[in-house]
């Protein structure tokens, strides 16, 4: 009955910090709001609310767009700015509980751009930090692969987050690996963000509203992974008129469609997109592409409704799907689906209440239908998790505190078979667990010069029945096996993340911060490939495998110049890691029964540098990133104990992007990327066994692919504005100076001459030109 | 269950074939000088009456692929009954025993001795399996039709079985270590295909199979070997597998049984 105890302590400390707050002094008023786009009155997220009067403060707004502070009455001037768009200035005389909602206007909206930096410093005073904001807006002038808009890749251009490949939407962020990342839409974890064994990722940027990635200081709300949080919110849906928008690409077509249900009050988005690759197969002149199958389509659908002034529901969905069939011989698809149900409740001014109910599932099915041994795999993850999120404006503090549930459902692997197939059907035993979490955090303002939050989360992991677990020793040999029934807790795991940070504002343009967090994580992604794949398996803790734990510390500086024009910023951190999972050699994870007995367990540590620089306005704007850093892991029976380099390791990563709007209808945009290559292991030597060459390992990871470097081009025609509809093309040159970079390196036996040994570089794209139509009406 | 790993190579080679033009270079890399290594080859067979094993060593990645022998090791076989086997050099880095036939289902331990070091490793003669036939199957792959061989045999029940389908064709070895396991047909009759490396086989080709039932470290060292080259699937981080002679040696001691069957292709 551990797991009531646990539950039960949960409520108690949860209680305890509403006692807490309650305590706090009541005399100040409450300004609240909700910050809106103009057009089409979609919330804007974590835009800034500034206030100037008796005293100086501010605040963001949240995930839906409210904000709430706690001021003593008197005059105020009150800022409300949101990147991209005109601030608004707006004089206040708060003598009573008040309520300011703002409709702010596009800049893209302006007949002329009005820059109105003022008060364009947030990213300056917030404490804040390794937290990058992708302006979905802008993202529609950088040049991408065959012309899909993606927001992955777009990510991968900033300091500190990295590609996972050539072509790949996986990343990794200051040294974790790409299961170490939690991709949230819409609150759904998904647990395979990528189409296409990597190429594309899961997320169609027309229904995306806001991307938020956080590296480092990660807030107290969000838990269960190691390296980062990427957080994608979907548009709500226009409230104001219907708007139809969609492309017409070279592999893939989009198609959106949103309005109000009733204006201001509720609205509808739906968005699809298929990729049409297999439709050009159809007409291939080489007859063996024919009968094969290969696509992808995705739908994003949101509603929501807003009930009163005090409570909106919102009803979100994803559903993707990849398929690749081989004639009549082989069958194979995955993919995600998600859905989220969430309630905003406002209990009093001070106190705004979320309610979500989520539910994420990934699988994958396939089918081998040759007679003789036809079998058909099914494999999936599966989640019902329960969020209660509180945010309370006290006096110079803002609250943030709630409780997450998760029931987690594995099936590893089912097989089955019909007529005379030889393959046995066999079912792999489903794993379940339960997550609980509660956390707390307090952001206040110590001075006008120093902003803190300090924060905990609290965890804890059951893994729970029915089932036979074994317990294996470092050898993988089994000691002990036992039976569990159903709800019985097998092992259960409390971890308490502490995280601070916090901002020394030097001038109103410059600060340092600092912050310390801990991160820990209770489910693990087995590939022991070179490359994620679709099959790729998730375990949770068990009675063997512990909760990945890391510890980050970071300082940074913080400064914008030139009236905030330009944003600078320099980030140092430390990470360590423990209980990270590596593979005895040779494993086999396809429908292994003992997997755990294949695993290794270890430390890690990773280190090193970001610098930002970015223009953020004017005609011409632009960033470059770089990343100086180091990624070890160390494990007793790999690589002699000494620590190695990991896969994910790279020296240097620069990223330069420049967007140049040359008149109203043009826009010209390029990136260049280099990074050093990657770490991995290539053989020092060679023998000879049975007849054929082995190759000889020394190190692992000790050497380098050769440096990536890439430069993409892009151009974006606006169709002539005051039309009824809109529309623009946009022509991009993926791999300009056609670098042929590395994919993959191989070793081999010369084909020309047996007695010699070659190594033999792939490289997936040559120049890839692209050009997209996209409408609005 | 290669057919698993294939669909995972199929799938990317029809992504890289319909969407990339991918495109292979030879490069030079400079690699690192290794110290060199001993590389143990032993095999205990039921069909032959004088064992065999062979020693060399590592060398570098750039030189030719002949082997460097090393000589004047000194070798002994125990069985479980304690029966002790010598081995004698009979040229530079091969060394056979005397008479001695292996017996399945009987633990074997050989022991090493080279340039003042002793290596040992164990291995247990699994009970044989009869091989019923070997057939012809042909497969459309990409609109094309190819021929690859099948092994047919009834899977014992009572235990879990390892295989090795060793295929030579035109007297040329094809796959030294095709293995296969148990754990997803076992207690069945099993028709398994031989998905060999290129070239194709064609009418008119000898083709020569040596059935083997081998024991799970053999197994798992070639399944090892075999993963890292991809075997169908995306290739695992590259390692040494791990050996069951002891004390920093490459290679194996593989006490298995074997079946010889040759065909024509018509």
């Amino acid at each position: 009955m551990n797991l009531f105890k646990n539950t039960l302590l949960f409520l108690f400390t949860f209680s305890l910090l509403f006692l807490v707050e309650n305590a706090h002094a009541q005399k100040n008023l409450i300004l609240n709001g909700v910050l809106k786009d103009a057009e089409n009155g979609e919330t804007l997220i974590g835009a800034s609310v500034k206030v100037n009067g008796v005293t100086v403060n501010g605040t963001i707004t949240n995930a839906y767009g409210f904000y709430s502070l706690s001021l003593p009455s008197g005059n105020y001037k009150i800022t409300f700015s949101y990147v991209g768009y005109q601030s608004i200035v707006q004089d206040l005389n708060l003598n009573i509980d008040s309520t300011l909602n703002v409709a702010l206007i596009s800049s893209n909206q302006l007949l002329e751009v009005i820059v109105n930096a003022n008060q364009k410093n947030e990213n300056v005073v917030n404490p804040q930090m390794g937290v990058q904001k992708l302006d979905v807006k802008e993202l529609r002038n950088i040049p991408v692969l065959f012309g899909e808009r993606d927001i992955l890749k777009v990510l991968q251009l900033l300091p500190g987050i990295k590609s996972a490949g050539e072509g790949n939407s996986g990343f990794y962020v200051r040294g974790g690996a790409t299961d170490q990342n939690l991709i949230l839409l819409d609150e759904a974890p998904v647990y395979n963000a990528s189409h296409l064994l990597g190429f594309f990722s899961t997320f169609n940027s027309d229904a995306i509203k806001d991307v938020t990635v956080y590296k480092g200081g990660m807030p107290a709300q969000y838990g269960g992974r190691l390296a980062s949080v990427l957080d994608i919110k979907m548009n709500d849906g226009n409230k104001k008129d219907y708007t139809v928008e969609g492309g017409i690409g070279l592999i893939s077509s989009r198609l959106k469609v949103e309005g109000p249900f009733k204006k201001d009050k509720s609205s509808f988005m739906i968005s699809g997109r298929r990729t049409y690759a297999d439709a050009f197969l159809a007409f291939s002149s080489d007859s063996s592409l024919k009968d094969n199958t290969l696509y992808f389509y995705d739908l994003n659908a949101k509603a929501n409704f807003k009930l009163n002034d005090k409570n909106v529901i919102y009803l979100s969905g994803y559903f993707g799907r990849d398929k690749l069939g081989l004639g009549k011989t082989f069958g194979f698809e995955w993919g995600n689906a998600t859905g989220t149900l969430r309630w905003n409740h406002l209990f009093s001014n001070r106190l705004f209440s979320n309610t979500s109910l989520i539910y994420s599932n990934y699988n994958y099915v396939i089918e081998n239908f040759l007679e003789d041994n036809n079998f058909k795999v099914n494999s999936s993850i599966k989640d019902y998790n329960l969020k209660q999120d509180f945010q309370y404006a006290a006096n110079n503090h803002q609250l943030k505190f709630g409780l997450n549930a998760i029931h987690h459902t594995i099936a590893p692997g089912k097989l089955t078979s019909n007529g005379n197939s030889s393959v046995n059907q066999t079912t792999i035993e489903d794993r379940k667990g339960i997550e609980l979490a509660a956390y707390f955090s307090d952001e206040l303002k110590v001075n006008n010069n120093i902003n803190l939050v300090y924060s905990a989360r609290l965890s804890n992991f059951n893994s729970i029945g029915p089932g036979l677990f074994k317990t294996y020793d470092t050898e993988g040999i089994i000691i002990d096996s036992a039976r569990f029934s159903k709800g019985e807790v097998v092992k259960s795991y409390l971890k308490i993340e502490p995280r601070v940070s916090a901002s020394f504002q030097l001038s109103s343009e410059k600060a340092i911060k600092a912050s310390y967090t801990r991160n820990t994580q209770n489910l693990h992604l087995m590939s022991n490939s070179t490359s994620t794949s679709p099959t790729d398996l998730y375990i949770m803790n068990s009675n063997n495998t512990k909760p990945e734990i890391a510890d980050q510390v970071a300082l940074g500086y913080f400064s914008n110049f030139k009236e905030n024009t330009y944003e600078f910023s320099a980030e140092v951190y430390y990470k360590w890691m423990q209980n990270q999972i590596e593979y005895r050699n040779g494993t086999d994870l396809r429908g292994n029964r003992n997997v755990e007995a294949d695993l290794l367990y270890g430390d890690g540590r990773a280190y090193g540098i970001e610098l930002f620089l970015k223009k953020r306005f004017g005609d011409f704007n632009g960033w470059i990133g770089y990343t100086l850093a180091k990624t070890e892991r160390q494990f007793d029976q790999i690589n002699n104990g000494q620590w190695f380099n990991a896969k994910q390791d790279r020296t240097h990563d620069l990223s330069l992007v420049g967007i140049y709007q040359a008149s109203k209808r043009w826009t010209f945009s390029s990136t260049f990327v280099y990074s050093t290559g990657s770490a991995v292991t290539f053989p020092s030597g060679k023998y000879q066994l049975s007849g054929s060459t082995v190759f000889y390992y020394t190190e692992k990871n000790g050497y380098r692919t050769p440096a990536y470097h890439r430069m993409d081009v892009s151009a974006t025609l606006e169709g002539k504005p005051g039309k009824k509809y809109q529309s623009s093309w946009s022509f991009s040159i993926y791999n300009l100076y056609a670098r042929k970079n590395v994919f993959s390196i191989d070793f081999r036996e010369d084909p020309n001459n047996a007695n010699k040994t070659q190594a033999v570089k792939t490289s997936l794209f040559g120049i890839i030109p692209s050009v997209t139509w996209n409408f609005k009406f | 269950m290669k057919k698993l790993n294939i669909t995972a190579t199929i799938a990317i080679l029809m992504i890289s074939t319909f969407l990339f033009n991918g495109c292979e270079d030879v490069i030079d890399i400079d690699l690192n000088q290794a110290n060199t290594n001993i590389v143990i080859e032993a095999e205990i067979v039921n069909d032959m009456n004088r064992q065999r094993v062979t020693i060399s060593q590592t060398k570098n990645f750039n030189d030719d692929n002949s082997i460097v022998p090393v000589t004047d090791a000194q070798i002994t076989v125990t069985d479980e009954l304690g029966n002790k086997f010598v081995y004698n050099e009979r040229v530079p880095g091969g060394y056979e025993s005397g008479f001695f036939i292996g017996i399945p289902g009987r633990k074997y331990s050989m022991e090493v001795k080279s340039q003042g070091k002793t290596y040992t490793a164990f291995s247990i003669m699994p009970k044989q399996v009869i091989l019923d036939s070997i057939t012809l199957t042909e497969i459309t792959l990409f609109n094309k039709k190819n021929k690859f061989i099948q092994v047919n045999y009834v899977d014992p029940p009572d235990r879990p079985n390892f295989y090795n389908y060793k295929l030579s064709v035109n007297n040329e070895l094809r796959n030294a270590y095709y293995v296969d396991e148990d754990r997803f047909y076992n207690g069945n009759k099993v028709t398994n295909t031989i998905f060999s490396e290129e070239p194709e086989l064609k009418t008119g080709d000898i083709v020569n199979l040596d059935f083997q039932c081998i024991d799970e470290k053999t197994y798992k060292y070639f399944y090892a070997i075999s993963q890292i080259k991809g075997n169908g699937g995306p290739p695992t981080a590259p390692a040494n597998p791990d050996s069951n002679f002891n004390n920093g040696a490459l290679g194996y001691l593989s006490a298995h049984t074997s079946q010889k069957v040759n065909a024509t292709i018509r």
